[in-house]
């Protein structure tokens, strides 16, 4: 099989597209929020490359095409192309004992390595390098910004490119909160004061559960949407309000 | 020892106050509810006393640090020193006075395992820890009652407020719930999310409790009671079992439960859905059971 990047061009978009986030160092978590987002602690990453958009509809069915894999069960409003591909589990991505998975279709394709971000990497380029602030844009929650049911309830998730409730932050992405919840690389763990360095969660625990960031269309409190906002689910959950992006290496 | 619930402050809050409920009649049921919730009967109950919130974790705390009725320790050469299992007070401890003349050491560990069973702990810790003003979970209907130990937290508190404190019958909480009202939800037909703690779309998105003393996600019924819908379920005293359509006065539930459960009522921070939220739903779960999602609030009669 011609595994050529060019027989999947809304791939090719997507990681040509991928935006550089550099190397720093940031404060990671809430000294304000809720107690799962405590302690606040340092944390330096190395650079990396961010999908700029979440992973969409017409994505997934490329690598449903490529690899005979069903498409999920649709939501309501059924799969339109261009939006956030959702009802897919963590290990629908990142597959199961290391094996299948859409990440390792999308590497194959691109020639290196994509993967989930981990929650540090998620938190980082969500914050868009103004890292002490609340939520991607500053201090205040502002409806205008994000996609999500406030002020008005939300039937759907919403076209990845759209000209109004949308956010670009300072590196370059869009939809870190709000519209799909996003599945991160990390098992679910505490924090602790310890600076780290490009953490990746602990290797294994008895909690199975994964990290979700970012909120999403069904929600309207605001508390939701913050930078440091954490959720977990188990590696098997799907939900019409729950996908993905890519992250890679600095290129 | 004498208590006096000057002691005790966080339990002293909440005992002065206890808000009065006037004796009435009410429809208990809903005819458009649940098979659990029918039929609707006619219930009258007498005057009585609740606590405007749920038990706080403040509260617990004063009732994980006592040791009880005052049991004489043995322990030759001088009294026996017992670590209190809740070490936020660092070194301190309970010296308790001892008989004279007590020196075999099987009287000792005799003495000692008896004592041991009236030191009571905190329950393991939820994921967001131990908030003083949040409501206290991971503490079962025996727990709270005493079924299972020597010393439950009911006893406690009872002996010192100086007047019997116990859980609500199931008709006192859903007599209380409605507050004269007759509306789908405590504060009216219309689900409203913002007048309650729950989760929204999965189990547990909420993450946690919240405290019983905010001002936002709250709502407080005119007999001056809030978290009777959201934050945490709350264990009844009845058995849980089906209605009859008798009319009752006082009524306690059955003597004998069909599946062995004690009603619980109110919903959490947990569940996701609005029904849970109305006054007339009904769970249950075994009392020997607890949860981070379940806790309590006291009633007492009227003098």
């Amino acid at each position: 099989m011609n595994n050529s990047c060019y027989n999947y061009p809304a791939l090719k978009a997507y990681v040509d597209a991928l935006c550089i986030i550099p190397a720093g160092t940031f404060q990671m978590g809430s000294a304000s929020g809720y107690v799962i987002e405590k302690p606040v602690h340092s944390v330096t990453l190395s650079a990396f490359r961010m999908g700029e958009t979440p992973i969409t509809v017409a994505i997934w069915r490329e690598y449903c095409a490529a690899t005979g894999t069903t498409l999920p069960p649709a939501p309501e409003w059924d799969f339109l192309d261009e939006h956030p591909i959702v009802n897919v589990s963590w290990n629908d991505i990142m597959g199961v004992d290391g094996k299948g998975g859409f990440c390792a279709w999308a590497s194959d394709v691109a020639g290196f390595p994509l993967t989930l971000p981990t929650e540090a990497q998620f938190e980082y380029s969500a914050r868009g390098g103004q890292s002490w602030l609340e939520y991607p844009w500053g201090n205040g929650f502002d409806d205008s910004k994000l996609w999500c049911s406030k002020p008005t309830d939300r039937k759907s998730t919403a076209p990845v490119i759209r000209p109004s409730n949308i956010f670009r932050n300072g590196y370059g992405l869009t939809d870190m909160v709000g519209n799909v919840w996003h599945w991160c690389f990390n098992l679910y763990a505490p924090y602790t004061s310890a600076s780290e360095t490009d953490p990746i969660g602990p290797n294994s625990s008895s909690d199975t559960r994964r990290c979700v960031r970012g909120g999403s269309w069904y929600y309207d409190d605001p508390d939701f949407f913050r930078c440091a906002n954490r959720g977990w689910l188990g590696p098997d959950s799907r939900d019409d309000d729950i996908g993905f992006r890519l992250s890679a290496g600095p290129g | 020892m004498s208590k006096r619930l000057d002691d005790y402050p966080h339990l002293k809050a909440y005992i002065d106050t206890l808000c009065t409920l006037p004796g009435g009649t009410f429809q208990m049921g809903s005819l458009t509810g649940k098979a659990t919730e029918q039929p609707v009967h006619s219930v009258t109950l007498s005057p009585f006393q609740m606590g405007a919130t749920p038990v706080t974790v403040g509260i617990w705390r004063e009732f994980a640090l006592e040791l009880g009725p005052v049991i004489p320790s043995l322990s030759p050469p001088g009294p026996m020193e017992l670590r209190n299992p809740w070490e936020s007070a660092a070194g301190e401890s309970h010296n308790l006075i001892y008989p004279p003349g007590a020196n075999d050491p099987e009287v000792v560990k005799m003495w000692n395992d008896y004592a041991s069973m009236f030191i009571t702990e905190m329950p393991d810790e939820p994921q967001w820890g131990w908030i003083d003003n949040h409501p206290i979970v991971g503490i079962s209907w025996n727990r709270i009652m005493g079924m299972d130990c020597k010393f439950g937290f009911c006893e406690w508190a009872s002996e010192i407020a100086g007047f019997e404190v116990t859980l609500p019958t199931d008709a006192q909480w859903e007599y209380a719930a409605r507050a004269g009202t007759e509306t789908m939800y405590p504060w009216g037909d219309e689900y409203d999310s913002s007048l309650t703690w729950t989760s929204g779309k999965r189990f547990a998105d909420a993450r946690q409790t919240q405290a019983v003393d905010r001002t936002s996600n709250i709502y407080k019924n005119a007999f001056g009671l809030t978290d009777m819908g959201g934050n945490v379920w709350q264990w009844c005293l009845d058995w849980y079992g089906p209605y009859t359509d008798e009319d009752q006065n006082d009524p306690a539930g059955p003597a004998v439960s069909p599946n062995g459960s004690k009603v619980m009522r109110g919903a959490s921070w947990v569940t996701n859905n609005s029904d849970y939220v109305r006054c007339n739903y009904r769970a249950s779960y075994l009392p020997t059971s607890n949860d981070d999602g379940i806790g309590f609030r006291l009633v007492a009669g009227v003098s």
